[in-house]
């Protein structure tokens, strides 16, 4: 839906979430300004309802709010009442699988962009997106596609002072795309069932949230007639002690240790300086040898060096997953010699998105 | 071994309604108590028979097996319902949103004809109705016949336009389930009979339920292990 606002340009409160129990987690005010949420978890825990909120928060503020779903507007709009989610009235536009102005074709991303951009640059003040069809974009469309689709929406959504709530269904996708995701947004709310014993509980946790400090930890979440709930899963014994820890949910979803995701970062860092500060080519950025890196990141020599010129552990890691690439650069040990240089494995698309979310502060990569 | 059958069930009669009570969605609540009907049918179907063999009435025995079949069949509908919302295009499953109403009303229908056929036999013949329940598709078995046809159709085709894991593997035990059921047949006389191989398949398809409760939950963990 779309509703023009009287929020003006320049109004500089952040975009709450709706949930006031949310809010305070993110630290009071809610979301960060102009920010991308991710909202992930499995079918059947309402992350939707997060998308309720928000939408609903932003009317009653006066924003503009901009609905994106693969359900009918029917379907939404009776999730939306059975939540008891209060809807402000106004002049509304959907893109919707059916009962929108616009109709949703995930398969057109072009089609799809160009829609919302035309949204986007009618509204005024403060603009909040809800995409509620993230999963069937990345399931009906090529990955590069996809990333490419999200990319530029974040970049739209920035440039046009809006704030994005997305959601991505937990267990439909690889690890691997999920991580790109959490990677592309500037944060991430993980919804999820947990079983302990003989408890089942539904369980948040705010996974990151640019420019914030989130409270950490897991919390029970609930649905009532007051809206949502969230209660610190301490309460409930040995629970919050024996819940798997998420300090941060990049090293485990790409699928490397501690030490191989300091290495990773040091290298990522080095590519984008290399590119950005440096001025070097893309052909030429990023390329460190294994005792430099060594000497940077604090780890042992022998966790990159193995025995008998091989590659050490972290090394081994890294490679096998695809993360890294080396290469022999010859004359470069003054005795006609060759020296192994290793960097991130840039042309992988995972990597790329990486690399891109670091050098994003300061321009953008290629 | 009826013992740890009927223990394996009631655990899954509770663990579905807590299952139940964590989730949000009208569809997936449905679908993780549909699992629990059915646990919980199934161990009042041994009672059933045990009226059956006490009362001698066909009728309520048909009576009895009617409402298991449509425990089975809310359990269908509601997968069917529920897959439709991980489907990313939404796909309505041979127009399920519709049929299924025709397909409640046929059940029903078939219990209460089975049940109505069963005593008028028994009554004005006043011997039992065996003919009815001759084989696992006799017509004191009608109600199965629709619940079984929408599960075999209409379930798979569903699960493939799924993409969610948990559901796909909720719906593959429960299948096992029933196939397991499908093979021991639900004739009284061979249930009565408590036979420990029937017992056993018994038990192990109560297994099977189980896991397709369990596997609605994606997080696992183990207490005091930390991972």
């Amino acid at each position: 839906m779309f509703i023009s606002g009287p929020g003006g340009a320049g109004n500089e409160r952040l975009p709450s979430s709706g949930v006031p129990a949310l809010d305070k987690l993110l630290g009071g005010q809610g979301f960060p300004d102009r920010s991308a949420v991710l909202i992930i978890g499995p079918p059947g825990v309402n992350k939707e309802a997060l998308g309720y909120w928000f939408a609903s928060e932003g009317l009653r503020l006066g924003d503009s709010c901009l609905y994106v779903t693969r359900l009918s507007v029917r379907e939404v709009e009776k999730d939306w009442g059975s939540l008891g989610v209060a809807k402000t009235p106004g002049s509304e536009i959907w893109i919707a699988r059916e009962g929108g102005q616009t109709k949703l074709d995930v398969r057109d991303l072009p089609g799809l962009l160009g829609q919302i951009r035309a949204v986007l640059e009618d509204s005024r003040g403060q603009v909040r997106i809800v995409l509620d069809a993230l999963s069937s974009i990345l399931m009906l469309n090529s990955l590069d596609a996809a990333y490419d689709f999200v990319d530029s929406l974040i970049a739209q959504a920035k440039a046009h002072n809006a704030s994005l709530l997305a959601t991505l269904e937990e267990g439909m996708h690889p690890v691997k795309t999920q991580t790109a995701m959490q990677q592309a947004f500037d944060g991430f709310v993980e919804m999820s069932l947990f079983r302990t014993g003989l408890k089942i509980l539904p369980l948040l946790r705010v996974g990151k949230m640019r420019g914030a400090n989130p409270l950490q930890g897991y919390y029970v979440f609930s649905f009532g007639a007051e809206g949502m709930k969230l209660e610190p899963a301490y309460g409930e014994g040995e629970i919050e002690a024996s819940l798997p820890p998420f300090p941060d949910a990049a090293p485990a979803a790409l699928g490397v240790g501690a030490e191989a995701r300091a290495f990773f970062d040091y290298l990522t860092k080095s590519f984008v300086d290399d590119f950005k500060a440096n001025k070097l080519s893309l052909e030429q950025s990023g390329w460190r040898t294994r005792t430099a890196s060594a000497k940077a990141t604090g780890l042992t020599i022998a966790a990159l060096y193995g025995e008998g010129g091989r590659f050490g552990p972290v090394m081994k890691e890294l490679l096998s997953s695809g993360l890294v690439e080396t290469r022999f650069f010859p004359g470069q040990r003054g005795r006609g010699g060759e020296v192994i240089k290793v960097r991130v494995a840039y042309e992988k698309e995972l990597v790329k998105r990486i690399v891109n979310d670091a050098g994003r502060g300061g321009g953008t990569m290629p | 071994m009826p013992f740890l059958y009927v223990a394996v069930l009631a655990y899954t009669v509770y663990l579905s309604i807590t299952i139940r009570r964590a989730l949000s969605v009208g569809e997936y609540r449905k679908q993780a108590f549909g699992v629990g009907l059915i646990a919980l049918a199934w161990i009042l179907l041994l009672l059933n028979y045990g009226v059956q063999a006490v009362t001698g009435s066909y009728a309520l025995f048909s009576l009895g097996f009617g409402l298991v079949m449509m425990t089975l069949f809310y359990w269908i509908d509601s997968s069917v319902l529920a897959t439709r919302r991980t489907d990313p295009l939404v796909r309505d499953t041979f127009w399920w949103t519709r049929v299924r109403y025709v397909l409640w009303a046929l059940t029903v229908a078939a219990t209460f004809a089975a049940a109505s056929l069963a005593y008028y036999y028994q009554a004005t013949s006043g011997t039992e109705p065996l003919f009815m329940f001759n084989g696992q598709y006799g017509v004191g078995y009608m109600p199965s016949w629709f619940v079984l046809a929408a599960g075999v159709i209409a379930l798979p085709v569903s699960a493939s336009r799924a993409r969610d894991r948990l559901l796909r593997r909720n719906i593959g035990w429960l299948g096992a389930f029933v196939i397991l059921i499908q093979i021991v047949g639900v004739e009284p006389s061979s249930v009565a009979n408590s036979q420990f191989g029937i017992f056993g398949v018994l038990f192990v398809a109560s297994l099977c339920l189980y896991q397709s409760a369990r596997s609605l939950v994606p997080h696992w963990i183990a207490r005091g292990t930390g991972n």
